[in-house]
């Protein structure tokens, strides 16, 4: 919780951005508090913010823009203002899309109006499918070596230099045709031959075995959909 | 912001993906499904990944599950817990029926419903001397064992004297208390310091318990007496008339106490004659022979006194030995056989082990003289005795046998129940598992006559089971 933490920092900011007039300081003012406007907006739509809905949290940073040039600091605190102004908004959006979209397919009555508002990934991911195959066999594989997501969860590292080494280490592995090999044989990691070949240290690939695992299954299945996921945070 | 990659849905939460390649738990909120990609805040998450001393911090997640519906249900549950373990405590520890004994100390003991003692309660001062307290939670009758013991070895009762323990069964709540008493029974026909004494077992009611209370009578002799008021047991059983009149509503169970005082040469003891009839200094100096036989005249009369049906001709025998031993007229020796003659004729009944061989063909030769009928159901006494005894050996009986074997034994201790009926059903069952058995009969059949042997058991039984044999065989043969 930054942007509640530091509401001294906040004052400063604000008393530097100028009313009506676009500055670096209001655009950083802006860009630092974007998870600030995504809860509110997201709050607003009743679910996450995906890809999809892009244009409404478009809509809720314009609306936080609106509110640094409306702000009133004797009539309560900033934070409380700009989201009422960045809710009522989007919820204004909501319904004019939804009555746009009633406008332009005047012939879809079978999908709900939810729906229209909100297209689903259904409609405009074509890749969902194959996203969720690729879970499919990530978790059955997971299942093989006898790890619970749940122990993943636990055992993944919390630093992120230790996730960023991890990851690249499990790449590495898995191109070892060798070793893997060996390791889906024996559904477990060979630790002395890992420790030699990859210069780590043993209690850093015990305490991290499930997330070194679920790496490497997913390196090694080529599940495209969650390496990006990773990858993007390996090269962070 | 962090974009994350849904991998799978829970009630509570979602396991993510997120691009920085962290596996994380978010909160559910709005429609979600797998596969999906979400923008994520850090309020989101369940679990905080940012901390950067890799502290977890999931208290806001667990206080939100805590709901006071939760709460609620295990406060109940809680509840419920210990109401139905003081329920059952409660009914554990409520007195089913309850036992007074009654020697010249007096003790109440309440039963549960598992004829445990729960409570001992002393209604008189003698009964305080006792160690009641190491009664509590044994089982009726090993209590009743215990107590009667104790009373023996602080002088109370003295077990050479012919006195009478006093037991009575209270109902509590309106239920049969026959298992109760059937229980009590067959622990004083295996138990030995039991079966030095007489009892007398008799059944009131709760109201009648309070009567006796208050006038402080026995409480087996409330519903007895109505001429005089009754002091104490001893003094209610000195008199004969008076232990007629209880076998009328309750059950005289003779000790052998008579038995045990004779081997070692000490008093013996005239129960239906006042003490001073036979002295120790007298009884010595007589004919050792006559007043062996004098003695098992008594014995043979109380026992066969204690039957509960007795047929004409030992009614009639009775009042002849009873003349005899008050008096002196008639002929000893003619009694003593005549006793020994009817007392084998349902020796099988009481299953006393008494009983020698000559006395077996005795009652062969009596049984001509004695009345057809007596004669019939002592045979058919005999006859049943010894086909419960056979089946009793079955090694795993089924549940008719066993069921059986209970009723019989209900006839016999209580006789109660159709004897024709339980005759013709032994047999019949008998004849199942020998069927069933049919290969390894003969074998088992030697042997059972062998063992027969070794307990010579006379040959009027062995004759029947060879009848029984023959008859099986040919039942056999017809079936193959």
């Amino acid at each position: 919780m930054i942007y509640t933490n530091n509401t001294d920092k906040l004052d400063v900011l604000l008393s530097k951005v100028v009313k009506n007039t676009p500055s670096e300081e209001r655009n950083q003012l802006i860009k630092n508090y974007r998870p600030f406007i995504a809860k509110q907006v997201s709050l607003a739509l009743g679910r996450y913010l995906n890809s999809e809905t892009e244009d409404a949290f478009i809509i809720g940073m314009e609306a936080f823009n609106e509110s640094i040039d409306k702000y009133n600091p004797e009539r309560g605190s900033f934070l409380n203002f700009a989201s009422k102004v960045i809710q009522s908004r989007t919820l204004d959006y909501i319904r004019k899309e939804q009555r746009y979209l009633k406008h332009e397919i005047p012939e879809a009555p079978s999908s709900s109006t939810f729906e229209k508002a909100w297209p689903s990934e259904l409609d405009s991911e074509p890749e969902l499918f194959e996203i969720q195959a690729e879970i499919q066999k990530f978790k059955r594989e997971l299942f093989h070596y006898g790890i619970s997501l749940e122990a993943l969860i636990q055992n993944a590292p919390k630093h992120k230099k230790v996730r960023i080494k991890m990851i690249q280490l499990s790449q590495e592995i898995s191109g070892e045709i060798e070793l893997m090999h060996k390791i889906k044989e024996k559904r477990h990691l060979p630790m002395l031959e890992i420790t030699l070949k990859f210069k780590v240290s043993k209690k850093i690939l015990k305490s991290h075995r499930e997330f070194i695992i679920a790496c490497i299954i997913v390196f090694h299945e080529n599940l495209k959909a969650i390496k990006s996921y990773l990858k993007s945070g390996g090269e962070a | 912001m962090i974009n994350g990659l849904v991998i799978e849905l829970q009630s509570a939460y979602a396991l993510v993906l997120t691009d920085e390649g962290h596996f994380i738990k978010v909160k559910r909120f709005g429609p979600m499904i797998e596969g999906q990609s979400i923008f994520l805040t850090e309020e989101d998450l369940v679990m905080d990944i940012q901390t950067e001393d890799g502290n977890l911090d999931n208290r806001t997640s667990m206080r939100r599950h805590f709901s006071p519906l939760l709460w609620g249900g295990v406060l109940a549950a809680f509840f419920l817990i210990v109401l139905s373990l003081s329920w059952v405590t409660i009914s554990a520890n409520s007195i089913y029926a309850a036992v007074i004994v009654d020697i010249n100390p007096s003790i109440q003991l309440d039963l549960n419903k598992n004829n445990k003692v729960v409570k001992l309660i002393a209604l008189n001062s003698d009964a305080l001397a006792l160690d009641l307290l190491s009664l509590k939670g044994k089982p009726i009758d090993e209590a009743l064992e215990m107590l009667i013991e104790d009373v023996g070895s602080k002088g109370f009762f003295n077990k050479t004297q012919n006195d009478y323990i006093l037991i009575t069964t209270v109902a509590m709540k309106d239920q049969p208390v026959d298992e109760l008493k059937a229980n009590l029974l067959k622990k004083f026909e295996n138990s030995d310091v039991l079966q030095r004494t007489n009892m007398a077992i008799s059944n009131i009611t709760p109201a009648q318990l309070n009567l006796a209370k208050e006038n402080k009578i026995p409480a087996g002799l409330v519903g007895i007496t109505a001429s005089q008021k009754p002091t104490s047991v001893s003094n209610f059983f000195e008199a004969e008339d008076n232990v007629k009149t209880f076998e009328t509503s309750g059950i005289i169970v003779k000790g052998n106490s008579v038995d045990a005082v004779t081997s070692a040469s000490v008093k013996p003891v005239d129960n239906s004659n006042s003490q001073s009839n036979s002295s120790p200094v007298l009884s010595t100096n007589k004919d050792m022979s006559e007043e062996t036989s004098t003695k098992d005249l008594q014995e043979r009369l109380s026992k066969l006194k204690s039957l509960s049906n007795p047929s004409k001709t030992i009614l009639s025998f009775i009042s002849k030995a009873e003349t005899y031993l008050n008096t002196g007229n008639g002929d000893l020796s003619a009694l003593t056989k005549e006793s020994k003659m009817l007392w084998d004729s349902v020796k099988e009944v009481t299953s006393d082990g008494t009983s020698n061989d000559d006395s077996a063909d005795d009652s062969d030769d009596d049984s001509s003289e004695s009345n057809s009928n007596d004669e019939s159901t002592a045979h058919l006494r005999a006859d049943l005795a010894e086909r419960l005894k056979k089946l009793k050996s079955i090694t795993n009986p089924s549940e008719s046998i066993s069921n059986f074997i209970i009723k019989a034994e209900a006839y016999f201790t209580r006789n109660v129940g159709d004897l024709k009926g339980l005759t013709e059903e032994a047999k019949a069952l008998w004849e199942k598992t020998k069927e069933t058995r049919d290969t390894d009969s003969k074998i088992s059949d030697v042997e059972d006559e062998d063992e027969d042997e070794d307990k010579d058991k006379g040959e009027d039984k062995q004759d029947d089971r060879k009848k029984d044999e023959k008859d099986k065989d040919q039942d056999d043969d017809d079936n193959n």
